[in-house]
C-alpha cells in the first residue's frame, strides 16, 4: 500500500472505539426510534469534553511504532518473512573484511570451560538519552539535548546455565548516566528458577547456557538461522529480510565469544548479504578506531566493527542516519547525523570459576 | 462486509415496509461499522448521535430506496456522511488539536525510542493538520475510502456522484495528503496565522 494511505489507515485505526461495537444501548436506542415516536427516544447522556480530549490523546499511542516504521522505512522491498534470502553478497571490500575476521578469529583456540564455570564479559555499553527540556527556541521549537550515556557492565554468565549469572554496572568516562544496582539472575536448577526479588518463590525455566552448543559453525546453516522466520508481531519496525538478518548478527557474536566457529560462520553468512557495506573511520563505544561494516536501510543504520589492524571484532553499534530527520517542533543539540544511538564494546572475555571474580 | 445475496438488504428493506421489526437485521449488519467510522471520524459522543440518526433517517426513507440496489451499505454511508457534515467544525477542531498535541507528550528516554515517538507524533500531526485542511467534499471521499473501506463504486453511490469525480476529488485529496507528509514544517505552526483558530473556538461545541 502507499505510505500515504497506509499512515492514514493506521491514524483511523487508532481513533477506532474500544471494542469495535456499537454501545449496546445504541441498537435499542435505534429501535426504539424506529419503533416508536422519534421525538420521545431518550438521549444518551454526554461526556464531558475533557473525556473526550483525554480519548483523543491517549488512542494515538497504540500505532505509535507502525506509524514510525512507516516513516523510517517509506517503500522498502519485499518485508521480513515475504521473500526468501537473496544471495547477492556484500560489497567486495566488506567481504574482504569478513573473511579476514574470519580467519583471525579461528585463528585462537575456543576458551574452554567446565559447566560449573562462568564467561566473564567486559563492555562499554552506550545509549543516547535525549533530555527534552521545558525550553522553547527563538522559532518556538521545544529544546532538546541528546547525549551519548556509556556504562561499563561486567557480566559473568552461568556456562551451563544453572548457576546464578551475575550482572555489575560501573561507570565509564565522564558519563553521568545513573548505573543501577547489581543484578544476581538465578541459575536454572532441575528446571526450576528462584526470583531474589520474591524469596520462596520459583517459576518453571529452562537453562540458559552461556556457552551454546545450538549455534551453527557452518555457513549455510548460519544463514539460514539468521534469515529464520519468527519475531514478528513483536511491534518492532517491519525491516527487510536481509536487514534483520544484519540485525540478528551482532546478537550470535555476542552470544558466542567463546566460540570462534560460530563467530566465524557469522562473518561468512553477513558476507553474503545483499546491502552489506564498509564505512572507514569507526569509534567503538570504548573510543576504539576501527573499520564498520555496515547496512543502512532507510533510516536505520547498524555496524559490526573490527580492528583496523587484526580484524579482531570489537563491538557493534546501532542509530538512526539522522536523528533530527522528521522530528517536527523539537530541535535536538548534541547529536550529529549519523550518530550512533546504541553501541557496544567488548573489552575482554575469560572463563573464571566464581561470578563476580575478575580474570 | 456482508456478502450480497439476491435476496440481502433490499429484501430487508422490502419487508421492513410491511414488517418495521426487520429493520433490526439491517442494524445488525451494519452499525458496527458506521459506527466505526463515526467514532474514527467525530468520536464516541457524537457518533451515538451521528449513527442513531443515520438509522432513523433510513428507516424513514426506506419507502424511496432503490430495491435494485442488493447492497444498502453505500446507502447508509451516504446518509451517514450527510449526518456527519453536521459536524464538520468539531471534526475540523479535532484534526487541529491532534495536529499540535505534540510533542508535548513525548518524555524523556532512550534516543529510539524518543525519536521514533517523535517521529510518529510529527508525521500524525502532519496528517491531521492536512485533513484539517481538506474540503469536506474531498474529506469525505479520502476517508469513506481510506477509513471506511468503500471501494471507488460504493462511493459514488453513497455521495451520489460521478465515478470521476471520486477519483479527481480522491486524487486530490491524497495529493495534498502527501504534500504535508513531505513537507516537515519544522515550527508545527500551520494554523498559526489563521484568524480563526482560535482554541476557544475550536472547542465549541456546535450542536
Amino acid at each position: 500500500m502507499n505510505p500515504d494511505l497506509r499512515m492514514l489507515r493506521e491514524l483511523g485505526e487508532s481513533r477506532t472505539p474500544p471494542a469495535d461495537q456499537p454501545p449496546a444501548d445504541l441498537r435499542r436506542r435505534v429501535l426504539t426510534g424506529v419503533l416508536s415516536d422519534r421525538s420521545r427516544r431518550a438521549r444518551v447522556p454526554h461526556r464531558s469534553a475533557g473525556a473526550r480530549l483525554a480519548w483523543r490523546f491517549g488512542a494515538v499511542g497504540a500505532t505509535a511504532a507502525a506509524v514510525t516504521a512507516a516513516m523510517l522505512i517509506g517503500q522498502t522491498g519485499h518485508l521480513a518473512g515475504t521473500a526468501p534470502p537473496a544471495r547477492a553478497g556484500a560489497a567486495p571490500e566488506a567481504v574482504r573484511i569478513l573473511q579476514l575476521a574470519a580467519h583471525q578469529v579461528t585463528a585462537a583456540p575456543a576458551l574452554a570451560a567446565r559447566p560449573d564455570q562462568f564467561v566473564f564479559v567486559e563492555s562499554v555499553d552506550s545509549e543516547m538519552f535525549i533530555n527534552i527540556g521545558k525550553a522553547k527556541g527563538p522559532n518556538g521549537t521545544q529544546l532538546a539535548t541528546a547525549q551519548l550515556m556509556p556504562q561499563l557492565s561486567r557480566s559473568w554468565r552461568s556456562v551451563d546455565g544453572t548457576h546464578d549469572d551475575f550482572l555489575r554496572r560501573l561507570p565509564w568516562g565522564s558519563s553521568r548516566r545513573p548505573l543501577e544496582q547489581p543484578v544476581p539472575l538465578s541459575g536454572c536448577r532441575d528446571g526450576r528458577q528462584t526470583d531474589p526479588a520474591i524469596p520462596g518463590l520459583s517459576r518453571a525455566c529452562t537453562p540458559r547456557p552461556a556457552v551454546r552448543a545450538d549455534l551453527p559453525t557452518d555457513v549455510d546453516e548460519m544463514l539460514r538461522y539468521l534469515y529464520r522466520p519468527g519475531d514478528e508481531g513483536t511491534g518492532e519496525p517491519k525491516v527487510s529480510v536481509d536487514e534483520r538478518a544484519f540485525q540478528r548478527a551482532s546478537d550470535v557474536i555476542e552470544a558466542s565469544l567463546t566460540a570462534p566457529a560460530v563467530q566465524a560462520a557469522v562473518f561468512r553468512a553477513v558476507a553474503q548479504m545483499p546491502g552489506v557495506t564498509v564505512t572507514p573511520g569507526a569509534v567503538d563505544a570504548a573510543g576504539r578506531h576501527g573499520i564498520a561494516v555496515t547496512r543502512n536501510e532507510g533510516e536505520f543504520r547498524f555496524g559490526l566493527i573490527f580492528d583496523p589492524k587484526t580484524y579482531r571484532y570489537l563491538g557493534s553499534n546501532a542509530g538512526l542516519v539522522n536523528l533530527t530527520t522528521g522530528i517536527a517542533g523539537v530541535t535536538v543539540s548534541g547529536v550529529k547525523s549519523g550518530d550512533p544511538t546504541t553501541e557496544t564494546a567488548i573489552l575482554r572475555v575469560a572463563i573464571v570459576d566464581r561470578a563476580g571474580q575478575l580474570p | 462486509m456482508a456478502a450480497v445475496t439476491p435476496e440481502a438488504d433490499a429484501t430487508v428493506i422490502r419487508e421492513s415496509l410491511a414488517d418495521p421489526d426487520r429493520f433490526a437485521a439491517l442494524y445488525d449488519r451494519y452499525a458496527a461499522q458506521l459506527y466505526r467510522y463515526a467514532y474514527q471520524r467525530v468520536g464516541p459522543q457524537v457518533a451515538e448521535d451521528v449513527v442513531a440518526d443515520t438509522f432513523l433517517a433510513a428507516f424513514g426513507q426506506r419507502t424511496s430506496y432503490d430495491l435494485a440496489r442488493p447492497d444498502a451499505r453505500p446507502w447508509l454511508f451516504g446518509i451517514l456522511t450527510r449526518k456527519l457534515a453536521r459536524h464538520h467544525r468539531r471534526e475540523r477542531a479535532d484534526y487541529r488539536a491532534l495536529s499540535r498535541s505534540n510533542p508535548d507528550a513525548v518524555v524523556d528516554g532512550p534516543a529510539d525510542r524518543v525519536a521514533a515517538r517523535v517521529t510518529a507524533a510529527a508525521a500524525r500531526a502532519q496528517l491531521a493538520a492536512a485533513l484539517a485542511r481538506l474540503s469536506t467534499a474531498d474529506r469525505d471521499v479520502l476517508l469513506l475510502f481510506a477509513w471506511g473501506q468503500l471501494s471507488y463504486d460504493e462511493i459514488a453511490t453513497a455521495l451520489q456522484i460521478p465515478l470521476g469525480t471520486v477519483r479527481s476529488r480522491l486524487n486530490r485529496a491524497r495529493r495534498k495528503v502527501r504534500e504535508a507528509l513531505g513537507d516537515v514544517n519544522p515550527a508545527g505552526d500551520e494554523f498559526a496565522d489563521d484568524p480563526a483558530d482560535d482554541p476557544a473556538d475550536n472547542m465549541e461545541d456546535d450542536r
